[in-house]
């Protein structure tokens, strides 16, 4: 930048469009603030004064992913929050980045043969980085946000080849590509079908008889203006009912009369 | 909204709370130890003793539900707390691999929840449950019930596929 001061009007800085965009995508990484586990309490070290995040323009955590570029999987991803953070990561708007921090989000970590526990982050969304660790120091953190900037600096905007699994031979040659992996239908709760898994054996519905009682379907509380508007209208529907049993035994009655 | 607690020091309560389901239900063993108060009844009297301790005795917190898997048969442990320090615990057992109870959501509101855990790990069924799905597995497509005997490590799980 000290070379732009010696220039007079007009300044005009010649580049590839490549790398204007890549020097201002990656030097302003927004990461999700979305925390599974103790990696996430490193995570929040790292975004504090000490090791401060903000260095590399990735310390604004924001709150919603329609604003995030990168997320960070921060610890153990059960089945259950597997749903959840594929959700999250469609939300999030391109180009977006996924770090997986820590053994857990690696491969499950400790955790891998948990019943409820994905072996890791990358099953279900494509994983840029990978920090390993137990859970990884801060330094660790900064040195991943930082291999993802370098990653970010070499992508391309026009004649964009997204880079595919490869099994390759020494020099670098592609012996053969390897099938692309399908992350569909994960986000709406739906696991893959496999051949020979049976249906859970014992799945009970019962009737249920009348509504349920009132301690379940109990609102709460609610503003004093609506609470008298709700007792208004219940007077109104007792009064009705009241008015058309009486109609109703006055009119038997003159049937009885008539009788 | 008014709350009465349960009157007397701990024993009285206790002793009170024993007399009165003996008086009520047919209890099949008691035991008093400490602060805890052991009944051990029929699994189809569960709701309605549950119900004496609610609307008779005022025991007004129900803390757990909890089964423990004896391979063949199952014992569901109810406890309650009457919140000065006396603790109540109903056992039931309840034969049989499919193993079927009564529910006590129209008791204890919070049982709702217990239950759900409760079928979601051991596969017991809860009857009359106004919404009786998994609480903490994958609801779609996990056919197992983690927490029995017969669950092995080992068994195919939802994400085996793209192990």
């Amino acid at each position: 930048m000290g070379v732009m001061q010696n220039f007079n009007e007009p300044n005009i800085l010649t580049t590839s469009t490549d790398k204007l965009f890549n020097w201002a995508r990656k030097n302003s990484l927004w990461p999700l603030q979305f925390g599974l586990a103790c990696c996430a309490i490193e995570m929040m070290s790292t975004g504090m004064a000490h090791n401060d995040l903000d260095r590399f323009g990735a310390g604004f955590f924001v709150g919603s992913p329609r604003l995030a570029d990168v997320m960070i999987v921060s610890g153990t991803v059960s089945t259950k929050m597997a749903e959840r953070m594929t959700r999250l990561y469609e939300q999030m708007p391109e180009p977006k980045w996924v770090i997986a921090m820590g053994a857990c989000a690696i491969s499950g970590g400790p955790f891998l043969d948990g019943y409820s526990v994905l072996m890791g982050a990358d099953r279900v969304i494509p994983v840029d980085v990978y920090v390993p660790g137990c859970p990884p120091r801060p330094e660790a953190l900064i040195f991943g946000i930082m291999t993802l900037q370098k990653k970010i600096e070499r992508d391309q905007q026009v004649g964009y080849e997204r880079p595919r699994p490869a099994l390759v031979d020494d020099e670098g040659g592609v012996m053969e590509y390897l099938p692309e992996r399908e992350y569909q239908g994960i986000s709406e709760g739906k696991a893959l079908r496999f051949e020979g898994v049976k249906p859970l054996a014992r799945t009970y519905v019962f009737e249920r008889e009348g509504m349920p009682p009132k301690s379940q379907t109990d609102v709460g509380w609610i503003p004093a203006e609506a609470r008298k508007k709700l007792k208004e209208q219940a007077k109104a529907e007792k009064a009705a009912t009241e008015k058309a049993a009486a109609e109703d035994a006055e009119s038997s009655g003159k049937d009885n009369e008539e009788a | 909204m008014a709350v009465t607690f349960p009157q007397g020091d701990l024993t009285t309560r206790l002793e009170r709370y024993l007399e009165s389901f003996q008086s009520q239900h047919g209890i099949e063993e008691t035991e008093i130890e400490g602060n805890v108060l052991r009944v051990v009844v029929e699994p189809g009297s569960v709701p309605s003793v549950l119900a004496t301790a609610r609307e008779h005795l005022g025991i007004l917190h129900l803390s757990f539900i909890t089964v423990v898997d004896w391979i063949g048969s199952f014992e569901i442990t109810y406890e309650l707390l009457d919140l000065r320090g006396g603790v109540v615990r109903v056992k039931a057992t309840v034969e049989g691999d499919e193993p079927v109870i009564g529910t006590v959501t129209h008791v204890y509101p919070t049982a709702n929840w217990h239950e759900r855990e409760a079928y979601d790990m051991f596969g017991v069924a809860f009857a009359g449950h106004p919404d009786l799905r998994r609480l903490y597995m994958w609801q779609d497509h996990f056919d197992h019930h983690p927490l029995l005997k017969s669950f092995e490590i080992t068994t195919r799980r939802t994400f085996e596929g793209l192990r």
